[in-house]
C-alpha cells in the first residue's frame, strides 16, 4: 500500500499527531531552554574551568569551593538546617495529619484551616511577620514578660534558629497536605483489620499505616527537601550572616561578590545534593501518574 | 453547652488548635497591630498609641508608587503568557493522541526537581551574557519558569475530567470542533482554569528569589522592595503597612478560590 | 467457641437509630446470617460484635460475661471484611502471621500455624505472594485463614463475598460452610443475598430498619415468613390484597377459605409461585402471558381476571406454552391480619 492511500482515519490521526506537538511546543522549549539548558550548561561549565585565559576540563572550581572554610561551613550548615527542618516538619505534620485523618471532631476543620492557611501568606509578608513576633521586642517577647515576668528570652532572630522557624512555618501546609493524601487513600477496613488481630495504636502505626503511606512520606520529604535547599528570602531575613545557607550564600557571591562563576559552581553543588532527591520525587510523581491512569 | 461538652472530649484536638493558633496565626497578629499603631514601646503588650497616621506616608513614597504598579503590570503579564502558551498545551495532552505525550507531560516536573535558587543562578548567569539583567523581560522570563508546572497540570486534569461522550455527542450533531470546544468544553474546565490563573498570578505577585537576582538594580518589584525595606528597618510601620497591602491579592484568591481550589487540584500543581 | 447473647442492644448515630432493641442468642457453634437491605443495621450489629462500634445502649454477652468494655484488639472475635481486606504491603504469609506475631509466639509455632491455616482455605504453597498477586476469591480466603489462625471464640464476616461474581461466590460459601463446620466455630455472617443467607445459614436473622424481623431456621423463614417484610424480601412472593367477610377470604373475585386465627377485615395473602397448582376446571381462570425455563422447572407469568399477574412454579411435565388458558390454585398460603399470620392449606 502506499502512502497516498492512507485511510481517512489514519490521516487525523497524523494530523492531530502534528498539531499537538505544535501546541506543546511553546511550554517545552520554554522550559528547556530556562531549566534544562542553563543547568545543564552551568554543570558543563563549572567542570571547564577558566585557566591562562583557556577553558578547558578540570575540577579546579569544585576544588576551589571544598577548599574554602566559608563554602564548607555553609554547605555543611544548609545540609544541618535541612534535616533539622524536615525532621521538625514531620514531628508537627503527621500527628495533625493522622488527627485530621482518624478524628470526627468539629475542630478538625479549624485545625484543617489553620495548618493550609501559610499556602496563602507569601514568604516575604511571613518574613516581616516572624521579626516582628520572635524578633527582639517583638510581641512574644512582650507576651511572655508580660503574663510571667520572665526576662530571659533570647530571640532566634538572624540566629540559624530563626531561619529554620520560618522554613518549617511555610512547609506546613504542603506536608499536612501531601500526607492527609497519602493517608486517605488507607481504607479503614485494613486499620480495623489489625486492631482486630490484636495490634495496638502503635503496631497500628508502625507496620501497617507507616508502610501504607510511604510514598506520600517520600513526596513530602523530597519537596521539602528541594524546597528548603532552594529557599533564599526566609533564610535571607531570618538567619544568620555566618553561617549562611546556600540560597543567601548563593546571591551573595552572584551579586555583592560579583563572582559568577563561584556562584555557578556553588549551585550545581546544590543540584548534586538534592539529584538523588530530585530523581525520587520525579519517579514517584510518575508512578502516581501510571496508576491513576 | 453541648458544643463545649463535645469540644471537652477531644483534648488531642484542642490542643493542636491552639498550639498551631500562637504558631500560625501569632506572627499575623503582631504585623496587624504594628500596621494601626502609631506608636508602640516596649515593653507593652499592644501598641502604645493607635492610629493610622502612617498610612498616608506609607503611600507617598516614591519607591511604592512606582513598585506597585509595575508588580501588578508582571503578574498580569506573566500570568497572560503563561496562560497562552500553557493552556493550548494542557488541552493537547488531555485530548490528543501522540507519542511521547506522557514523557512531555511529566518533562514538566523538571521545574520542581531543581533546588529553586541554584535554578535561578544558572540562568541569571546566562542572562548576564544577554544583557537581560536587571530587564523587565529578563523578570518575566525567570517568572515564567515557576507558572509551567501548575498552568500545565491543572488544566491538563481538568480537561481530562471532562466527559469525551459529551463532546462526541456535539460532534455528532455536527458541531465544528471549534464550537464543541467554545461550548462543551471550555464552560466545563472554566473553574479550574481559573484557579491556575489566580495561582499563577498571586504566586507571580510573590515572587521574590528570581526577581531580586534579576530584577535589580532597574527593575525592583514590591516583594523586593518590601525586602529592602525589612533590612533598612526604617519605620516599623512601614513594612506592616506594605505587608497587609501585599496581603490583599492573597486573601482575595483565599477568598474566591475556596470553591475552585479543592485541595485535590492543589496537589496536582505538586505532581502529588 | 462461645455463644453470644444480645440484650436490649441499641445504636444510634446522631438521630439516625441504626439498631433498635436487638435481643437475640446465638448457640456454641452455630452458624447465623444477618440478612437484610442495605442500611438495615446488619452491619452495625457486626461491627458492635468485633468492638468497632460502641453500643448505645444494652449488652453483648459471651459466654454469659459482658464484652462491651473490651477494646477490639482483645476480644476473641475475628472478623473478615468485604473489600480492601488484605495489608497490601504485606505477603500472604506476614498477613496471616501478623495477629499471632502480635501475641509473641514463638516462631516455629506460627509457621505451623499459619500453614496448617492456609492448607485449611486451600492456599498452599502462595505464602510468599503478594496480595496484588492473588485474584478476588484468593485475597479473601487468605482473610478467613488470617481470622482462623488466631482461633477465635467467634468468627465475624462482613459481606465476605459481595464483590467476586456469581459463580466463586458459590463456591467459596460451599467452602466456608464445610470449615465451619469441621471447626464448630461460632460464625456471623452479614449477606444482603438470601440465597446466601439460605444455603449457610442455621438461623437467619432478617433485619430491617434496624429491628429483627424474623429470627428461625432458613425453612421456617421460607414456609412462614413472620412479617409482610420478609414475606417480600425472601424469595419470591405473590401477595394480593383481600377481604375478610362471613368466614371466607375475597379477593378480586375468588374466595379462599379462612381459619378461626385471622383477624380484621382487611388482610393481605401471600402466595409461593411453588404452592400454585394446575387445577381442575373450579380454580380461577389463567392465561399464560410468559414460560420462562428455569432448568429444571418453568417459571410462569400468568393473568388471572381480577387480580392481575401471578407468578407460578410448574414442573416440566406440565408442558405449558405461551397462550394456553386453564384454571390454577394455591395449595397452600399465608394470610397477613392485624394480629399476625396464619399459614392455610387447602
Amino acid at each position: 500500500m502506499s502512502t497516498s492511500t492512507l485511510t481517512k482515519k489514519e490521516q487525523s490521526r497524523t494530523k492531530s499527531n502534528w498539531i499537538a506537538y505544535l501546541l506543546i511546543s511553546a511550554p517545552f522549549f520554554l522550559m528547556v531552554l530556562l531549566i534544562v539548558y542553563p543547568a545543564s550548561l552551568s554543570i558543563i561549565r563549572t567542570l571547564r574551568p577558566e585557566v591562562n585565559g583557556t577553558r578547558r576540563f578540570g575540577l579546579e572550581n569544585y576544588l576551589a569551593f571544598f577548599s574554602d572554610h566559608t563554602s564548607v561551613t555553609n554547605l555543611v550548615f544548609t545540609l544541618w538546617s535541612t534535616g533539622a527542618i524536615i525532621a521538625l516538619l514531620f514531628i508537627i505534620c503527621l500527628p495533625i495529619a493522622l488527627y485530621l485523618r482518624f478524628t470526627e471532631s468539629r475542630i478538625a476543620h479549624f485545625v484543617q484551616g489553620l495548618a493550609l492557611f501559610p499556602l496563602f501568606v507569601p514568604g516575604i509578608i511571613l518574613a516581616y511577620a516572624l521579626i516582628r513576633f520572635i524578633g527582639p521586642n517583638g510581641l512574644l517577647e512582650t507576651f511572655i514578660e508580660v503574663t510571667t515576668g520572665w526576662q530571659g528570652y533570647h530571640t532566634p532572630y538572624l540566629k540559624p534558629s530563626g531561619s529554620i522557624i520560618g522554613l518549617v512555618w511555610e512547609g506546613i501546609p504542603i506536608t499536612v497536605l501531601v500526607l492527609t493524601a497519602g493517608l486517605a487513600q488507607v481504607p479503614d477496613n485494613l486499620i480495623e483489620a489489625a486492631r482486630d488481630v490484636g495490634a495496638g495504636r502503635l503496631q497500628i502505626f508502625f507496620q501497617i499505616i507507616l508502610p501504607l503511606i510511604g510514598r506520600s512520606m517520600l513526596i513530602a520529604f523530597a519537596l521539602n527537601f528541594l524546597g528548603v535547599i532552594g529557599a533564599f528570602t526566609l533564610p535571607y531575613l531570618l538567619g544568620p550572616a555566618a553561617p549562611q545557607m546556600m540560597g543567601p550564600f548563593m546571591q551573595r557571591t552572584f551579586y555583592n561578590v560579583l563572582n559568577p562563576d563561584a556562584a555557578e559552581t556553588q549551585a550545581v553543588i546544590t543540584f548534586l545534593l538534592s539529584s538523588f532527591v530530585g530523581f525520587l520525587y520525579v519517579r514517584s510523581a510518575v508512578r502516581q501518574q501510571k496508576e491513576e491512569a | 453547652m453541648s458544643f463545649l461538652r463535645k469540644l471537652g472530649k477531644d483534648p488531642f484536638g484542642i490542643f493542636i488548635f491552639i498550639a498551631l493558633f500562637l504558631f500560625i496565626i501569632g506572627p499575623m497578629i503582631s504585623v496587624i497591630l504594628w500596621a494601626f499603631s502609631v506608636q508602640w514601646r516596649y515593653p507593652s503588650l499592644l501598641p502604645t498609641q493607635w492610629g493610622l497616621k502612617f498610612w498616608s506616608q506609607t503611600f507617598k513614597r516614591a519607591d511604592i508608587l512606582q513598585a506597585l504598579p509595575l508588580s501588578l503590570f508582571l503578574s498580569l503579564i506573566v500570568t497572560l503568557i503563561s496562560a497562552v502558551i500553557c493552556l493550548p498545551a494542557a488541552y493537547a495532552f488531555a485530548r490528543l493522541k501522540f507519542r511521547g505525550s506522557q514523557f512531555f507531560l511529566l518533562s514538566f516536573l523538571a521545574t520542581n526537581a531543581f533546588p529553586r535558587f541554584g535554578l535561578y543562578i544558572t540562568i541569571a548567569v546566562i542572562f548576564l551574557k544577554l544583557n537581560l539583567v536587571s530587564t523587565v523581560l529578563g523578570v518575566v522570563l525567570i517568572q515564567l519558569v515557576n507558572t509551567l508546572l501548575f498552568m500545565i497540570w491543572i488544566p491538563t486534569a481538568a480537561f481530562k475530567g471532562v466527559d469525551k461522550s459529551l463532546e462526541e455527542a456535539a460532534l455528532d450533531v455536527g458541531a465544528s470542533r471549534f464550537r464543541v470546544f467554545w461550548q462543551i468544553t471550555l464552560p466545563q474546565v472554566i473553574p479550574a482554569i481559573s484557579a491556575a490563573l489566580m495561582l499563577t498570578f498571586v504566586g507571580t505577585f510573590y515572587e521574590t528569589q528570581g526577581a531580586i537576582l534579576i530584577g535589580l538594580p532597574g527593575v525592583r518589584t514590591m516583594p523586593v522592595l518590601m525586602l529592602s525595606l525589612i533590612n533598612n528597618q526604617l519605620v516599623v510601620q512601614y513594612g506592616a503597612i506594605l505587608s497587609l497591602t501585599l496581603w490583599i491579592p492573597s486573601l482575595l484568591m483565599l477568598f474566591f478560590a475556596r470553591r475552585a481550589l479543592s485541595g485535590k487540584s492543589l496537589a496536582a500543581g505538586f505532581g502529588v | 467457641m462461645a455463644s453470644l447473647q444480645f440484650n436490649k442492644l441499641d445504636k444510634h448515630f446522631g438521630a439516625v437509630k441504626a439498631v433498635k432493641d436487638l435481643n437475640f442468642k446465638v448457640n456454641d457453634g452455630e452458624f447465623i446470617c444477618l440478612l437484610g437491605p442495605s442500611g438495615c443495621g446488619k452491619s452495625t450489629a457486626l461491627r458492635m460484635i468485633a468492638g468497632f462500634e460502641e453500643p448505645t445502649s444494652g449488652d453483648i454477652l459471651m459466654d454469659g460475661q459482658s464484652i462491651i468494655s473490651m477494646p477490639p484488639n482483645k476480644r476473641p472475635t475475628a472478623m473478615v471484611f468485604q473489600k480492601y481486606t488484605l495489608w497490601p504491603h504485606m505477603t500472604v504469609f506476614k498477613n496471616v502471621a501478623f495477629g499471632l506475631q502480635l501475641r509473641k509466639l514463638e516462631r516455629k509455632l506460627v509457621e505451623t500455624k499459619v500453614m496448617t491455616a492456609l492448607e485449611l482455605v486451600g492456599l498452599k504453597g502462595y505464602d510468599k505472594r503478594l496480595p496484588a498477586q492473588l485474584s478476588g476469591g484468593q485475597q479473601q480466603r487468605v482473610a478467613i485463614a488470617r481470622a482462623l489462625v488466631l482461633e477465635p471464640k467467634i468468627m465475624l464476616l462482613d459481606e465476605p463475598f459481595s464483590s467476586l461474581d456469581a459463580h466463586l461466590r458459590v463456591r467459596l460459601r460451599e467452602e466456608l460452610k464445610s470449615i465451619q463446620r469441621q471447626l464448630g466455630i461460632t460464625t456471623i455472617f452479614v449477606t444482603h443475598d438470601q440465597e446466601e443467607a439460605l444455603s449457610l445459614a442455621d438461623r437467619i436473622a432478617v433485619m430491617n430498619s434496624g429491628w429483627v424481623e424474623q429470627y428461625d431456621s432458613p425453612d421456617v423463614i421460607y414456609a412462614r415468613p413472620s412479617s409482610q417484610f420478609v414475606a417480600g424480601f425472601i424469595g419470591s412472593m405473590n401477595l394480593f390484597e383481600a377481604h375478610n367477610e362471613k368466614g371466607m377470604l375475597k379477593l378480586g373475585h375468588f374466595f379462599l377459605k379462612t381459619n378461626d386465627g385471622v383477624n380484621g377485615s382487611e388482610v393481605k395473602i401471600a402466595i409461593r409461585p411453588e404452592d400454585m397448582e394446575i387445577a381442575e376446571s373450579s380454580g380461577w381462570p389463567a392465561k399464560v402471558k410468559q414460560v420462562m425455563n428455569l432448568g429444571p422447572f418453568y417459571s410462569v407469568l400468568l393473568e388471572i381476571e381480577s387480580l392481575g399477574n401471578l407468578k407460578a412454579m410448574f414442573p416440566k411435565t406440565s408442558q405449558v406454552k405461551e397462550g394456553d388458558v386453564f384454571s390454577v390454585l394455591p395449595n397452600r398460603y399465608l394470610v397477613y391480619h392485624d394480629a399476625g399470620v396464619e399459614e392455610i392449606r387447602l
